[in-house]
């Protein structure tokens, strides 16, 4: 499973612990990740599709706990145990090798530095040698062989841990580093196709319209062209004509980084028109997972059924999934979708289903199609 | 068909005050010059982008909000709508305009009158979280609108309460509880039968389900159809969903900064949009199958300012059929077809 994958998560546990119970928020997930294609995270609110993103970046906020499950992660031919790595090792992947967008863009930018400010930061945090590089040839260039300025740079380049060079690159003013770094946020800008990016780049969260913040947030997540690109509902909060734009872009991206996305989303309007796989989830567990078109065109999971049979279309009935979504304090017993399906039967309310392969790359968690085994 | 609603060049504008004194310096044009009829026993839809003013057009056709110009009508018979439109025309300062007005024009009417108004015509908010009171338990956030029309009290009022409750899916044992006891869809259930319980005729719904999941969405929309039925309602129903509004309205505008762009039977619109914003607008929806997956240009650019919103047609920057009229002159719904009316110079041009 692990060998075709980009990223691969073998049956994680992730408890929280409240005062009102331990909420059992994941309960075995497993799922795939392969190089180059974009996975789609369906499922309603609460059902762990946010915690399962949290867990392959180790954020998992507290009273969260990751109980079970392995996370890999193949870079360069090694695979990583994200779990097992020290969290020097973690920093290094967040931001480089799998970044992340969220779902409020504007929440999660800095309000009180500029766009260009913030997209520099994670630039000089994984690409500082390149910047680096680039300056001291800029500065070459210039004619000015011997700066102090360059001396930093070199320094910084030969020695960076030395308590002198941190004290020289304190007293030096780096303009020429920042320069080449606003050349390259402006360049970020521009591909996700902002208007302007050198206004852009100057301005402060606040003065940017939500399609504008969601696209800041995207060209930080791009600055250092990830492997993978973990979307957690970008376009929930964004109008229908500002999603089509940023779709479109997600899309164009994809082709010129190659990157991985894992699209998480609950509208499975936006599923079918950009994923190239599903992965649906109910109440901690991933249910089923196929191919995009397989997976509208022959469901397999009752609970995948319902809810294709839920987008309202007109002229017909609105059909609803009967009941509400379980706590996850007390979730039920067996299978956990089995007090709301309409194939209910003895043994799902015993045994939780295993996560089988019935057809090539079409995986259910269901005892009719023998999940019991 | 008669109509429940009938508004003319209605207009709301905030205002921005500024400099040393507070002065009023600009204003935003939330609602700028909508004319509309709903009629008795549809469903109105009405979408647009956030900050298009759909909510404050539903507010003030509530006169929860009070228009700075327009007429508003509930339920008058035409005649006299006709001779208003007629007097404002040709003698705006005649007596016999400010009585009609004054009788009739629910957006003059204040106190005692408004309040009676209220009994019948209702709405219900988006989120239920913030529009029901947390301290107040079910039965009294139930209850309070009867009170305050002195319809009904105690032991009566409590029947009421009950009888509605039970239209809506919840019962009695839910009297005694508070709304932090329930899921969000049963939450908005409750909002409902406030705004049900002293029978009107009219009820906003100003998104009233896009803060449930997708499962409880479509058991909301089959208890608003159903009660819609039982009670003889006729619903505004606001939404920026457009899949949502496809399956429950009849007819449907389509706002844009103010303005409504395209106002026609909802399976014409959908079929056959004719303003190029509208026909962006619906092309942008994600369609769930992913077989029908085509690369489309979506609309380029953002929706501009409504403190300072394009001359001409408010559309025209972003419009790929932008002519030179267009940027002088504002362009009126037209009927184009029976039924379909459009504000665009190039589809009058057709």
């Amino acid at each position: 499973m692990t060998e075709d994958s980009l990223v691969a998560v073998k049956n994680l546990v992730v408890k929280f612990y409240t005062y009102a119970g331990v909420v059992e928020a994941l309960d075995g997930v497993n799922l795939k990740i392969r190089p180059g294609e974009i996975l789609g995270l369906v499922g309603e609110t609460g059902c762990g599709k946010s915690v399962t993103s949290f867990s392959i970046l180790q954020l998992v906020p507290p009273p969260g706990r990751i109980e079970e499950g392995e996370i890999y992660l193949n870079v360069g031919g090694k695979t990583l145990d994200i779990r097992s790595l020290p969290k020097d090792a973690i920093r290094q992947i967040r931001g480089k090798d799998i970044a992340m967008i969220f779902q409020e863009p504007r929440a999660y930018l800095n309000p009180v530095y500029t766009v260009e400010t913030q997209i520099g930061e994670a630039l000089l945090t994984h690409r500082k040698n390149e910047f680096l590089q680039k300056a001291i040839e800029a500065l070459e260039k210039a004619g000015k062989k011997s700066s102090f300025e360059k001396r930093v740079y070199e320094r910084m380049l030969k020695k960076p841990k030395s308590l002198v060079t941190k004290i020289m690159a304190k007293f030096c003013r780096k303009k020429t580093l920042m320069k080449e770094v606003h050349k390259e946020v402006v360049e970020l800008l521009r591909s996700v196709e902002i208007a302007d990016p050198e206004r852009v780049a100057k301005m402060y969260p606040f003065e940017l319209s939500g399609g504008m913040a969601q696209r800041a947030v995207i060209a930080m997540a791009l600055s250092c062209q990830p492997l993978m690109l973990i979307a957690d509902e970008p376009t929930t909060n964004l109008d229908v004509t500002v999603q089509a734009q940023i779709l479109n872009l997600v899309r164009e991206l994809r082709k010129t980084f190659k990157s991985s996305i894992l699209y998480i989303t609950h509208d499975l309007g936006v599923i079918a028109e950009l994923c190239d796989r599903v992965a649906v989830m109910y109440a901690g567990n991933v249910v089923e997972s196929a191919d995009v078109y397989e997976l509208f065109e022959a469901p397999l999971h009752p609970y995948t059924k319902a809810l294709l049979e839920s987008i309202p279309k007109p002229g017909e009935e609105f059909k609803s999934i009967p009941g509400t979504v379980p706590s996850l304090i007390n979730p039920p017993k067996g299978c956990r979708f089995h007090d709301r399906c309409q194939y209910e039967m003895d043994v799902c309310r015993k045994i939780k289903p295993e996560f089988i392969e019935v057809k090539k790359d079409h995986f259910v968690a269901c005892h009719l199609y023998g999940g019991s085994k | 068909m008669s109509s429940i609603i009938t508004i003319r060049n209605l207009k709301k504008h905030y205002p921005i005050f500024g400099g040393v004194f507070k002065r009023r310096v600009a204003s935003v044009k939330a609602v700028d010059g909508v004319s509309l009829n709903i009629f008795k026993g549809e469903t109105f839809g009405l979408v647009g982008e956030s900050g298009c003013g759909k909510t404050t057009l539903g507010k003030t056709i509530l006169r929860l909000l009070k228009p700075d110009a327009g007429n508003i009508f509930f339920d008058v018979p035409e005649s006299i709508i006709n001779e208003v439109i007629e007097l404002e025309r040709t003698n705006p300062k005649s007596k016999r305009l400010k009585l009609l007005r004054s009788q009739y024009d629910i957006a003059t009417f204040s106190g005692e009158r408004l309040l009676r108004l209220r009994r019948r015509m209702q709405i219900v908010y988006q989120d239920p979280t913030t529009s029901l009171d947390p301290r107040m338990l079910v039965k009294d956030i139930v209850a309070e609108p009867l009170v305050a029309q002195g319809i009904a009290k105690g032991e009566e009022a409590r029947k009421l309460v009950v009888d509605i409750l039970k239209k809506v899916g919840l019962g009695e044992q839910h009297l005694y509880r508070f709304p932090h006891e329930f899921s969000g869809g049963q939450r908005q259930r409750i909002a409902i039968a406030r705004a049900l319980v002293c029978r009107p005729e009219f009820v906003v719904l100003d998104e009233p389900t896009s803060s449930v999941d997708v499962s409880v969405r479509a058991q909301l929309l089959n208890l608003f159809k159903d009660l819609q039925k039982e009670l003889n309602l006729t619903y505004m129903f606001i939404s920026h969903d457009l899949s949502i509004v496809e399956c429950i309205s009849d007819r449907v505008a389509i706002m844009y900064l103010g303005k409504i762009n395209e106002l026609a039977p909802t399976y014409k619109i959908f079929k056959n949009p004719m303003h190029p914003y509208s026909q962006a607008l619906i092309a942008s929806v994600p369609i769930p199958d992913p077989k029908k997956r085509k690369e489309r240009a979506p609309l380029t650019g953002e929706v501009p300012s409504p403190v300072n919103p394009p001359a001409g047609c408010r559309f025209h920057p972003r419009c790929p059929l932008v002519m030179d009229v267009c940027r002088k002159e504002e362009p009126q719904l037209f009927e184009v077809e029976k039924d379909h009316y459009v504000a665009c110079f190039a589809v009058a041009k057709r």
